[in-house]
């Protein structure tokens, strides 16, 4: 509440003006000391006398030397060399395009490879999926701040502020959830091959055209397997070039910073059985993911940073493996990746054949299908929960990638 | 004016006496029995008259038709919610259990192992589920770099020791889940939910009046021979547990509801205010949660894993093993009580209207190597008012040590992997839910409409949904409580020196603010252009449907 509505309400300048009134014309009474004093022999003396004499003598100023440092002029982790950074939070201008551009990568075929089989998932699953939708998106009692609501037409219409289920929850409770079931139903041979882990830090730095780059990204939940996955494809990639930018530089919209510490960084040691990565679960919160400027972000940039995010856990990982030195890599390493909202799904998968990023006789490959959408409408309706347009296709997607060795 | 008074109050009585002559005659019959019927002759002492209107309350409540109705009645006293105590998972000040006993009126029994009830669950598959769950220990300790230390970040002691219990949890649960799911059908249709949000809110008598009660009683001539009466308290419990499990059947009783009135089964009492030991005062309205809204299948518990970071914090204050176990005793008995309590509200039972039948939960505390079990029975949900000291029920926790699941991590191995702790963990996820057999789960709530979602009226699920969200969220009011500004205590109440003022403030007007029910605010307005086939002056404000 505004505290000002209390203030002055108990008007006391009143009595504060009468003060000043009574102080301000004060006068030396005469209350016949003096008198007395002479009366009974005593010398008195006029105080204005002593006052006169009275000298204020300044306080003599001495120099201290050496009691502050020297100023730091430096700063932690500081290089002259900038560094072109892509994070978390960011996305590419030009979207797959340039990411492709940066990573060296062909899309070989539109869709998914051909050898990846997926089957519908059973009846009963498909009933508890339903569930699990609706648990992960309606029924949970998460009540937390949602964002502001704006609307592109009325900018300056303030809406009554929403509390509900955040969408990094959404994200979280789906595919844990997903995954739960898909594993609970799967066989516990395979199953026993995978490892889930949650926000898995990787980094990978690299030079391309003598600028020094580095993609450092979270894994949101990653699932790792006891072998790699297998390579999809052995054809030979002469035929494709990389897709032309100009006038845009590949490397626009990647931040410049001078302030960092470049390191190779795939956070599983190599000791562990369920070393190699496997599949990459992302959230796409388009509350933090923005662009540099107010520009949505574009469906072509959401598969920008499923590429990206692939390539650096991709990289870091060939890196650990094949040593710092590696060009082209002696067996290629496959990743899978997925980026959801919750709601729609893209699905990737990249095959590593090098990490020459010049290089023009290999190449990296990459495989994405069209974005699906789990449902249309998942929310209370007129005080009921309901889902609509469930696409059961997403699921089986899902399946698939789990079952893929 | 005084003859219109007269004429309004006439005229109805004599449309009513109009009425009665076209009314069909009654028969002699019923008019008159042999034998004169009079009506009971009640007790008017204040007690008896408060014990009346408390269970004509009650009545109502029990004989509300749906779950988020009931909890929107049981808020209904309050516009500003009621003055909470409140109890966090995280939060255990010294020396708590007896109080934690006495508000879930819980019996707690510690011992080696679990309850004998246990030993007819089978640990089948123990060696197996070991290695993989050795293999997973190791992976989240040593093979995993956590993008906290990598990425630098300065976290306490206490959220790291949470992150890492909660790595652990999620892994043990995957695997016993995926290895059971195909011996058991429970775990295979079980919905597993990560940091649920866990909120109880319950009634609690026996504990002796605040000081500013009892200033107000000894000062009134006839409350002066209640002024030592204990009253009822507002006790408000909230937890996050890491990874809970639940299934659309309940897990079978432990004891017999005849053995939960057992007088050997003690319950300490604690009759001082829970502001002694350091309980927390806030104004909430009751809010009961146990991590989904009503409507979801799965509503019964199997097993909650708690966090125990928050003792690295409480150690450092509070040394010494016994401590410890006490902390972990508190939290489980806690955890435990408020997540059966929310249950049973959504089951149509009440803080006011006691269990039909006990539900019982499990309940793991972990820190990732230490491990401590508990199985809890809640028998009754009656402790308010005399119920503290007449209900015979009484809930039953059994508790065993806190065990190390492995001595230590050498050279990249377990070294004395502790086979009883994972023999228990399988026969907590080997204990089968059951259905009740003969037993009405829900004899409170209506045949027809047990949620809001049943109703047909399209306006009033709208609106029961909107309210009841709202008043769970325990949001800020938009109009905050009226209060006593410092400069009114002086110079209007204090000192008169403002007798010209306008008498406006509701201390002025013999107003209690905090007395506000949850219906005294106006309806929804509804402007003018979406009614156009009315009058200006009618349906001005929307249709409520306060239960």
């Amino acid at each position: 509440m505004r505290p000002t509505p209390t203030l002055f309400k108990q008007n006391i300048g009143w009595h504060f003006r009468k003060l000043w009134h009574i102080k301000g014309n004060r006068k030396v009474l005469d209350i016949g000391s003096e008198k007395i004093l002479k009366k009974q022999g005593i010398a008195t003396e006029d105080p204005n006398e002593f006052i006169k004499d009275f000298v204020v003598t300044k306080p003599e100023r001495v120099e201290i030397v050496g009691i502050r440092g020297p100023r730091k002029t430096t700063i932690d982790n500081w290089h002259e060399r900038p560094l072109l950074t892509y994070g978390h939070a960011n996305v590419l201008l030009q979207g797959l395009t340039q990411a492709k551009v940066l990573t060296n990568t062909v899309e070989v075929v539109q869709g998914l490879p051909e050898n990846y089989s997926i089957e519908d998932i059973s009846r009963q699953v498909n009933k508890r999926v339903k569930d699990v939708i609706l648990a992960s998106c309606v029924l949970d009692a998460e009540q937390k701040l949602l964002p502001h609501i704006k609307d592109r037409n009325r900018p300056a219409y303030v809406f009554p502020r929403a509390y509900g289920i955040t969408q990094q929850r959404v994200f979280k409770l789906l595919i844990s959830r997903l995954l739960h079931l898909i594993e609970t139903t799967s066989a516990p041979e395979l199953v026993r091959q995978r490892h889930l882990a949650d926000n898995l830090l990787f980094s990978y730095p690299f030079e391309r055209n003598g600028d020094l780059i580095q993609f450092q990204q979270l894994g949101d939940l990653v699932m790792l397997a006891e072998k790699p996955l297998a390579p999809i494809t052995r054809q030979s990639l002469n035929e494709f070039q990389l897709p032309d930018l100009f006038p845009v530089s590949p490397t626009v919209t990647l931040q410049p910073t001078n302030k960092y510490v470049l390191r190779n960084v795939y956070p599983v040691n190599k000791t562990s059985r369920k070393y190699h990565p496997h599949t990459l679960f992302i959230n796409y919160n388009k509350e933090t993911v923005k662009n540099l400027f107010e520009e949505e972000v574009t469906q072509e940039q959401i598969c920008g940073r499923t590429l990206l995010k692939a390539f650096t856990a991709a990289a870091a990982y060939a890196k650990e493996q094949f040593g710092d030195e590696v060009k082209d890599l002696p067996t290629p390493v496959t990743l899978q990746a997925i980026q959801t909202d919750g709601r729609e799904f893209y699905f990737g998968v990249l095959q590593l054949n090098t990490l020459d990023l010049s290089s023009t006789e290999t190449r990296n490959i990459w495989y994405q299908s069209p974005v699906l959408r789990l449902f249309e409408k998942c929310a209370y309706e007129l005080g009921r929960p309901v889902l609509h347009d469930y696409n059961r296709a997403v699921v089986n997607h899902i399946l698939a990638f789990y079952n893929r060795n | 004016m005084r003859l219109i008074c007269l004429k309004r109050s006439i005229a109805p009585r004599a449309w009513l006496q109009a009425r009665s002559f076209s009314s069909p005659a009654v028969q002699e019959d019923d008019e008159y029995t042999a034998s004169p019927q009079y009506p009971p002759i009640l007790d008017l002492s204040y007690k008896k008259k408060l014990d009346r209107s408390f269970e004509k309350n009650r009545t109502e409540i029990r004989n509300v038709k749906t779950v988020e109705e009931k909890q929107l009645k049981l808020n209904m006293p309050r516009y500003y919610g009621f003055k909470t105590f409140m109890f966090h998972e995280d939060h255990i000040p010294y020396n708590c259990l007896p109080i934690a006993q006495h508000i879930t009126k819980t019996h707690l029994i510690q011992d080696k192992e679990l309850p004998a009830y246990y030993q007819n669950v089978s640990a089948e598959n123990l060696e197996t589920i070991a290695k993989d769950i050795e293999e997973a220990v190791l992976m989240e300790v040593e093979g995993i770099r956590k993008s906290y230390e990598l990425r630098e970040e300065n976290l306490e002691d206490h959220d790291k020791a949470n992150l890492h219990a909660s790595a652990i949890v999620k892994s043990l649960s995957r695997i016993l889940n995926n290895s059971l799911a195909h011996q058991y059908p429970h775990i295979a249709d079980s919905q597993v939910d990560i940091e649920p949000r866990l909120e109880a809110a319950w009634r609690v008598g026996g504990m002796v009046p605040p000081n500013e009660v009892k200033r107000v009683r000894a000062g009134h001539h006839f409350f002066k021979q209640f002024e030592n009466d204990p009253i009822d308290r507002v006790i408000g419990y909230m937890g996050a547990p890491i990874l809970t499990l639940r299934s659309q059947l309940p897990l079978p009783c432990i004891i017999s509801a005849s053995e939960a009135e057992n007088p050997a089964l003690e319950v300490p009492f604690f009759k001082y205010d829970p502001r002694v030991i350091g309980i927390p005062v806030e104004y909430r309205h009751a809010a009961n949660i146990p991590g989904f809204w009503p409507g979801d299948s799965h509503t019964f518990g199997l097993i909650s894993f708690l966090k125990t970071g928050h003792l690295k914090k409480r150690s450092v204050v509070y040394p010494g093993e016994e401590n410890v176990t006490e902390a972990l005793n508190v939290q489980g008995v806690l955890a435990s009580y408020g997540w059966l309590h929310s249950q049973a509200n959504y089951l149509g039972f009440t803080t006011l209207n006691d269990l039909t039948y006990p539900l019982v939960t499990q309940t793991v505390l972990t820190n990732g190597q230490d491990f401590k079990f508990f199985t809890y029975q809640l028998n009754t949900l009656l402790m308010h008012g005399n119920h503290t000291t007449e209900n015979p029920k009484r809930n039953v926790c059994w508790t065993t040590d806190n065990v190390k699941l492995y001595a230590e991590i050498n050279d990249g191995k377990i070294v004395g992997l502790n086979e009883d702790v994972l023999k228990m963990l399988l026969q907590f996820y080997g204990n089968a839910p059951a259905e009740r057999l003969g037993i009405n789960m829900r004899p409170y709530l209506s045949q027809e409409e047990k949620i809001i979602a049943d109703y047909e009226d399209d306006d009033k699920r709208q609106w029961l949904e909107r309210e009841y969200k709202y008043i769970m969220t325990n949001r800020p009011r938009l109009q905050p409580i009226d209060e006593i500004y410092a400069w009114e205590k002086i110079y209007k109440i204090d000192h008169k020196t403002r007798p010209m003022d306008k008498r406006l403030r509701f201390f002025e007007l013999f107003k209690k603010p905090w007395t506000k029910r949850l219906d005294e605010r106006p309806a929804r307005y509804i402007p003018k252009a979406c009614r156009p086939d009315l009058p200006k002056y009618k349906g001005r404000m929307a249709k409520e449907y306060w239960p």
